[in-house]
């Protein structure tokens, strides 16, 4: 087997001692492959305690849903004051239903969601100066400018996801669905930690709203539910709602 | 000061023993109330708010198995302390209007166990795009093998997975789960190059 293998796993797991793991460090900074080695194996460590962790969401969901369904205990006594909540609780509970029985507009929905969330995206430390660049022009709304400066990194294997992804968040700004459409089945198409490809295409789906858009995302959003792909909480959220 | 039914949650988190997952759904069920509190205090639904909560509960787990929970509040204070926070921060998240844009690298990832300068050039090498390709190798190398890296993940030590999984000793455990770390990342290997090759 692999030595460096033990070596690295005696760093991670706290078996060397103050001298060694300084001698640990500083190799990493001299020995190009021996950094090579210790990234493979967080990287594979890392993905292996995400699944984990996701495998225990999964668990939490499922008692989520037999807790919040667990009937409530009945009360001994009704006061006047409970009364009085009731009542207005049937009168909130009628306007509600009113409410709820006019669906939401998936478009509506959708618009909400890109006003709150992907009108101004995050710049990441780290990343490559021109998808900084291409981010900088997406906040200040220079939409031709930003797809400028994404297209070309969508090539490149380093930016190609985030390059792609941005590209697609610009096509949908600029109401080029069909581009956008491409751009995020294109990006699903990547093997990422986590993928927003899916989501992004319900999202798209749900803004042009033409012909079978609806139809069409209410699948994509029922997928990315069965698989717990990204965004399946807003998913389970949506679908729910449009439903209805 | 923990309650006694914290104290024997406490004590069932740090056994050890495969009945932990009991311990960590009754942790989950003990605090529940949470949910609703989110909701009340700060106007979360309460799907987001489940899903704040569950971090939580995974976060506290980590931090009572590493020792990070040294016990000096009550567990009760130290969850809601926790969960505040997570509330707190997606508020603050949702209020700056910035796109929830997914991070490449966890944020619990054991990059940040080594030193800036060190942790630099390391973050630099690490394959942004396996996770997917590794939980799908993960099916190819065994299901021992898969039991024992999955166990270790969970927060296992090698000794506590030989007694589990009838090892000798911790150190065949450790020799057994560095060979199945070793077969996993040849499968990746392999998988890269017929990529590369295509």
């Amino acid at each position: 087997m692999n030595n460096s293998l033990h070596y690295i796993d005696d760093y991670f797991t706290g078996a060397l001692n103050d001298d060694e793991k300084k001698a640990f460090e500083q190799r990493c900074l001299i020995d190009q492959a021996f950094a090579k080695e210790v990234a493979g194996y967080i990287s594979i460590r890392d993905g292996l305690n995400v699944h984990v962790q996701q495998q225990k969401r999964e668990e939490f969901a499922k008692l989520y849903q037999e807790l919040s369904a667990a009937p409530a205990k009945p009360t001994k006594v009704i006061s006047f004051k409970r009364i009085a909540f009731l009542a207005a609780a049937c009168v909130l509970l009628i306007i509600g239903w009113f409410a709820f029985l006019k669906s939401p507009d998936p478009q509506k929905i959708a618009n909400k969601y890109i006003a709150a969330n992907l009108t101004t995206l995050g710049l990441n430390m780290g990343e490559a100066d021109s998808l900084q660049a291409g981010i900088s022009a997406y906040n200040s709304k220079s939409y031709p400018l930003a797809e400028r400066l994404f297209m070309p990194l969508t090539n490149k294997p380093g930016t190609a996801p985030e390059a792609v992804k941005y590209l697609g968040l610009t096509h949908l700004a600029m109401k080029r669905y069909d581009e956008a459409l491409r751009n995020f089945d294109e990006l699903s198409a990547m093997p990422l930690y986590t993928n927003p490809g899916q989501f992004y295409k319900a999202l798209t789906l749900m803004v042009r709203s033409q012909g079978s858009d609806v139809q069409q995302a209410k699948e994509v959003l029922q997928r990315i539910i069965n698989k717990n792909l990204y965004g399946n909480q807003e998913a389970r959220n949506w679908l729910k709602q449009i439903k209805n | 000061m923990t309650s006694f039914s914290e104290n024997l949650i406490l004590r069932g988190l740090k056994s050890g023993e495969p009945s932990r997952r009991n311990f960590e759904k009754e942790l989950y069920k003990t605090f529940f109330y949470l949910i609703k509190e989110a909701e009340k205090k700060y106007g979360i639904p309460d799907e987001e708010a489940a899903s704040i909560y569950s971090d939580t509960i995974l976060a506290v787990i980590k931090n009572i198995l590493s020792g990070k929970f040294e016990g000096r509040s009550s567990l009760k204070t130290y969850i809601y302390q926790i969960f505040s926070n997570k509330c707190v921060d997606l508020l603050r998240k949702k209020t700056t209007n910035k796109g929830r844009l997914e991070d490449t690298v966890p944020y619990d990832s054991l990059v940040y166990e080594l030193p800036d300068e060190t942790r630099n050039i390391i973050q630099k090498l690490i394959a942004k795009d396996e996770r997917q390709q590794i939980i799908e190798k993960l099916e190819e190398i065994g299901n021992k093998c898969k039991e024992l890296l999955l166990l270790f993940e969970d927060g296992y030590n090698d000794k506590e997975i030989a007694g589990y999984m009838k090892y000798q000793s911790a150190d065949v455990v450790k020799t057994t789960r560095l060979r199945c770390l070793e077969k996993l990342k040849l499968k990746l290997k392999l998988t890269r190059t017929q990529h590369q090759n295509e």
